[in-house]
């Protein structure tokens, strides 16, 4: 085991290989609050990636509810039991030694799921803490979620007082993923072939399908399970992060890099995804205009997925803001009540740069605000809030603008001489 | 399983069972909910109908336990902040915004 350093965790970490960075991470932010769970990200990804037969079952991209639903089925409970019975009472964090790149959210003192190995790791030849899913668990995503409940077997007939009924009492949300391209993949890790690696020019994981002889060992340590076995080809498969998009290679992209499909296909507008810049020690190097590095390290708003499980996670989410606390320290880390408070009163500049999400499919690397005129102002939450029509630009890898869009964005309503004209 | 009915013995099966939720919880359920509705211009009657729906069960629930009274000041500091909303009427311009792949050749 090597020692590398998780900045997520703010300490060293035991890792199987050494440390190594791409110059760029694929990275990509989720804001929960406005996602739907229309599934057009997982329709997307479906359609392009994982239409064919032996793929039934396999979805790179999906969406399930919180706290109720998983795919597989259970996902997280399992994996955090896991964790708990390997360290008891240990999945805690020390606020202490806060330092704004390497350790922005404390120092987490449990075990990660890949220094357990002496309590649990059954064989002993496993290197990361995981877990096997049954068929059962893989097959049926969703169910069971959203279930508008009313009499068996009474077709298109809703219970007459469903409010009352047990069923998603109080609070839930919908939680989009995809594979978070870890820093430190615990499916890598896990591999005995070797047969996947990180590409150094984005960081994007991939399975080799040549070396991959299907011992679902990366489906046992991927916490996240994202990383699929494929019954009539004997391999497993995962999200490849759309890479023709990525590289600018897509015969649509034009030589621009392009945002993955479920990123492109999300209406609700709830994603941006980009490729951050990386210093030589895993941190992110200082990018301060690169929305992605705002948003996580500037505004501070948007929190990685499960942090304790170690695995560095590239995907970050803006904490849904009505969820009991508990839960969302439980799954975004320390970090979430500062988050929430940020988001709930955006400044300035966050409110430019919450506009630039799916205003175009290239992936933006750079941003600009131009200011404007002060639209009004009024109090949120009992404090001051002052709306600012300010203009976001966005900018691609080639320096040139992509598109500029403004904080008060009129609704246009299509003209009475044209409103049948489609 | 998965076909059938939920194996109620199944410790991991979450379906069904009651989370514990807080006036807190139920305040910010209204927040969101209003703020997020009041952005795509929903006015102050249209969200309280919004939340007088018992098939929206969060804000529902929310205002059964805040109370109409307390739902409405929220509503209105929300309709206040991110209100009024603009109305253009007039065919979407071209290549303003969004850029379409069919259109970028254009550009």
């Amino acid at each position: 085991m090597a020692d590398v350093h998780n900045w997520h965790l703010g300490r060293k970490m035991a890792y199987p290989y050494d440390a190594a960075y791409p110059d760029r991470q694929f990275a990509f932010v989720f804001n929960i609050n406005r996602c739907i769970a229309c599934q057009s990200c997982t329709m997307a990804c479906k359609s392009t990636w994982t239409f064919s037969k032996g793929q039934e079952h396999m979805w790179w991209a999906n969406v399930e509810t919180k706290p109720y639903g998983g795919y597989p089925q259970s996902w997280d409970v399992k994996t955090l039991k896991l964790l708990e019975e390997a360290n008891p009472d240990g999945q805690t964090w020390t606020p202490a030694g806060v330092a704004p790149r390497t350790a922005p959210w404390g120092r987490y003192d449990g075990q990660t799921i890949f220094e357990t190995q002496t309590a649990t790791l059954q064989p002993q030849s496993s290197r990361v803490l995981g877990y096997l899913p049954t068929d059962e668990e893989w097959n049926s995503p969703n169910i069971w979620e959203d279930n508008p409940r009313g009499p068996k077997g009474r077709r298109d007939h809703l219970h007459p007082t469903g409010e009352e009924l047990p069923v998603h009492k109080t609070w839930f949300f919908y939680l989009a993923r995809i594979c978070n391209h870890c820093t430190y993949p615990a499916c890598l890790a896990a591999c005995p072939r070797k047969a996947i690696y990180k590409r150094p020019e984005d960081g994007i994981v991939l399975i080799d399908q040549s070396q991959c002889r299907g011992y679902r060992k990366c489906v046992e340590a991927c916490p996240y399970k994202k990383s699929i076995y494929r019954g009539n080809t004997r391999v497993s498969e995962k999200c490849i992060a759309c890479y023709p998009r990525v590289e600018g290679s897509d015969p649509e992209s034009g030589g621009q890099p392009l945002e993955t499909r479920c990123m492109a296909a999300c209406i609700g507008q709830i994603r941006m995804q980009g490729l951050v810049k990386m210093n030589k020690d895993g941190t992110w190097a200082e990018d301060r205009y690169n929305p992605i590095y705002y948003l996580i390290h500037v505004a501070k708003v948007a929190l990685p997925l499960y942090p304790q499980f170690g695995t560095e996670p590239n995907g970050y989410y803006i904490p849904p803001r009505w969820v009991p606390r508990p839960y969302l320290r439980q799954m975004f880390g320390p970090g979430v009540d500062e988050a929430i408070e940020r988001y709930n009163h955006p400044d300035r500049e966050l409110l430019s740069v919450l506009q630039l999400f799916r205003r175009d499919n290239r992936i933006i690397y750079r941003y600009a605000v131009e200011q404007g005129p002060e639209l009004h102002r009024t109090t949120l939450r009992g404090k001051p809030f002052v709306v600012y029509d300010d203009t976001a630009i966005a900018y691609g890898k080639d320096g040139r603008e992509l598109f500029r869009t403004r904080v008060e964005e009129p609704l246009h309503v299509r003209p009475d001489k044209h409103q049948n004209s489609i | 399983m998965p076909y059938g009915d939920p194996d109620a013995a199944d410790p991991n099966l979450l379906v069904g069972v009651s989370l514990p939720g807080d006036r807190d919880s139920d305040l910010e359920m209204a927040w969101a909910v209003a703020e997020e509705y009041a952005a795509v211009g929903y006015g102050e009657e249209q969200l309280m109908r919004l939340f007088m729906n018992p098939r929206f069960g969060g804000p529902h629930e929310a205002l059964r336990r805040l109370g109409e009274e307390e739902v409405r000041r929220v509503v209105r500091e929300c309709v206040a902040a991110w209100g009024p909303v603009r109305f253009v009427v007039e065919d979407a311009p071209d290549l303003v915004g969004l850029r379409l792949p069919r259109q970028r050749e254009e550009g």
